[in-house]
């Protein structure tokens, strides 16, 4: 492979512990904390510092903060933040959501105002709800940006979708069966309260709210050829990548399918709920408007964050699958007229975890630290690494 | 040369007689097939149906009597939502696309079936109740305590009744409580489609 890419993937540090898999991981959004979870059944939190060693590059440095021994009695296979950062949700191969705070003792309050408490005092992590309903295997948990609503998936094809209450108590509002295989991952958009699921049964799956408090599913985004084993919206909310096991990553976007729309105009239409998207530009379809090379073997995971361009741009899609490789692309807007995105391949690095699968890779969510990229792998390892610009 | 028609064509018309013959044979063996076969799959559905129907209703009439506090009024929504959802379900064969149908759209029975059964695990999330679902084969439904996994603890410990029956393939003695639980545990939904 060829190394003129112009960035590099660079290692800055290896945290291990997990005896076994490490499925998924999760970057704190408002702490330098990152948890990992495994098939061992922990959560391992790791807190970083960052120190301006040069003011080019503020050098990060991890150490190991705790192992939440968590009750669940299967592999725990992801785990998710609450935008607060204060809540930790863990999905197992119990069938079971475990939600997990913090214990607090006074002291943590008076730091309270200050947001930027440097961790989140050392309290144990204890499990302050168990989501209960799925039949089989959960697979995958995520919190709405607007940290109200929580979605689960599962084995048994289902996507549930709880609404958070204050004081941890959770409330069932739909279970949703459409998909026709096992649901492998679920997302939420940036902006509105829109879920994205991707499933076995090689579909990913638009849900939306309806007024009469129902949700339903109003798109079927359909041409992958295989399992979707992860889906990722972009910062900017338009596009929609997903990874599968045919070994690509694709990337779909809500198009005008209106002809006379002049050049000028992006066809990419903004995401909306389906009320508030009949009424501008007449009526859109989604279309696959990229498709990358993931790599010789199945893609498990993919990632959109907004990644340090020096020009604006769409951010910085990464992937990582069987064949060991972190790969990142550079997503520009596309040409005027056009829908077609040409990400382009700026780094990657082969066997980064060993022969060992990469199960997920995810972008540091936090300002600053956007070139900072992990990834969990089937070693037990959670690796942290930097995009930074090829030296010429 | 129209007599030697029939002469000529001797072999042909002998292959369309049997043909009719057999044709009419196999139609009715069809339609009394097929119709032993809608009765069988009606029967599952509405078993199905009747089940999440029979168990909605407790529900609201334990919830009417409970009073109205907030967790409740969602909790009878859902209940309505699941009721409302099974009357539009046919209890006759609906007519064929070729007639004008009374509803705006077709119904479309599968959709249908898969929202009642979110709306039942749904309902049974918010109530704090394990959903079990038995097939035709026997063995009767037990309305099975979960743990409410949150909040406002319903009165309600015991169960509403457990009626057990020991399974015919095993030897499990009459089991007040584990048993018959964990054996509807593996009783997966039979119907699928």
């Amino acid at each position: 492979m060829s190394e003129n890419l112009s960035y590099t993937v660079r290692s800055i540090a290896e945290l291990e512990g997990h005896s076994d898999r490490a499925w998924n991981l999760a970057w704190n959004p408002k702490h330098p904390l990152v948890a990992s979870c495994s098939a061992d059944k922990t959560v391992r939190l790791y807190s970083y510092g960052v120190t301006t060693a040069s003011a080019l590059e503020p050098s990060l440095s991890f150490k190991t903060n705790q192992t939440i021994h968590t009750e669940h009695l299967k592999t725990v296979r992801a785990v998710a933040w609450s935008p607060s950062g204060r809540t930790l949700a863990t999905a197992s191969f119990d069938s079971n959501v475990g939600i997990w705070e913090q214990e607090r003792d006074e002291r943590d309050d008076e730091e309270d105002e200050d947001g930027q408490t440097g961790s989140l005092g050392s309290g144990d992590w204890e499990c302050v709800g168990t989501l209960e309903g799925h039949e089989t295997e959960c697979k995958s948990v995520a919190y709405s940006p607007t940290g109200t609503l929580l979605a689960s998936c599962s084995r048994d094809k289902s996507v549930w979708i709880w609404e958070v209450q204050p004081d941890a108590e959770f409330e069932c509002m739909g279970v949703l069966l459409e998909h026709s295989q096992d649901v492998k991952c679920v997302a939420w958009h940036p902006h509105e309260d829109i879920l994205a699921s991707g499933s076995y049964d090689d579909t990913i799956k638009l849900y939306v709210d309806d007024p009469s408090d129902d949700w339903y599913c109003f798109t079927t985004i359909s041409g992958h050829e295989s399992t979707v084993w992860s889906i990722a919206w972009s910062p900017c909310g338009r596009y929609l990548a997903s990874a599968s096991d045919d070994k690509t990553v694709r990337i779909w976007a809500y198009v005008d399918v209106n002809p006379n729309s002049n050049s000028d105009n992006n066809r990419i239409l903004q995401i909306k709920p389906p009320s508030a998207m009949t009424n501008s530009h007449g009526s859109g379809r989604w279309v696959q408007v990229a498709v990358l090379e993931g790599g010789e073997r199945s893609v498990y995971s993919v990632a959109w964050g907004k990644g340090k361009q020096s020009e604006g741009g769409l951010g910085w899609l990464a992937s990582a699958g069987g064949d060991g490789a972190v790969r990142v692309w550079d997503v520009q807007e596309p040409e005027a007229g056009s829908v077609v995105l040409k990400p382009k391949l700026v780094a990657s690095y082969p066997e980064a975890h060993g022969v060992y699968d990469v199960n997920c890779v995810s972008w540091n969510p936090r300002p600053g630290l956007e070139d900072v990229i992990a990834t969990a792998g089937d070693d037990g390892s959670v690796k942290i690494w930097r995009v930074v610009p090829s030296s010429k | 040369m129209d007599d030697f028609d029939s002469l000529v064509n001797l072999e042909q018309t002998f292959f369309d007689e049997g043909y009719k013959d057999g044709f009419a044979h196999g139609r009715i063996h069809g339609l009394i097939e097929g119709r032993a076969l809608g009765r069988e799959k009606g029967f599952e559905m509405w078993e199905e149906l009747g089940y999440y129907e029979g168990l909605a209703q407790t529900w609201k009439a334990y919830l009417s009597l409970q009073g109205t506090d907030d967790a409740a009024g969602r909790v009878l929504h859902h209940v309505n939502g699941l009721l409302d959802l099974i009357s539009q379900f046919p209890l006759t064969n609906p007519s064929t696309a070729t007639d004008t149908s009374s509803n705006g759209d077709e119904l479309d029975i599968l959709k249908l079936l898969r929202q009642i059964r979110s709306k039942h695990k749904l309902l049974c999330s918010s109530l704090g109740v394990r959903p079990r679902v038995h097939a035709a084969d026997g063995s009767s439904a037990s309305a099975n305590e979960g743990n409410p996994e949150q909040g406002p603890s319903r009165k309600k410990k015991g169960s509403v009744w457990e009626v057990n029956t020991p399974s015919p393939n095993d030897d499990m003695d009459y089991e007040e409580d584990g048993g018959g639980r964990r054996q509807g545990g593996q009783q997966q939904q039979l119907l699928s489609f």
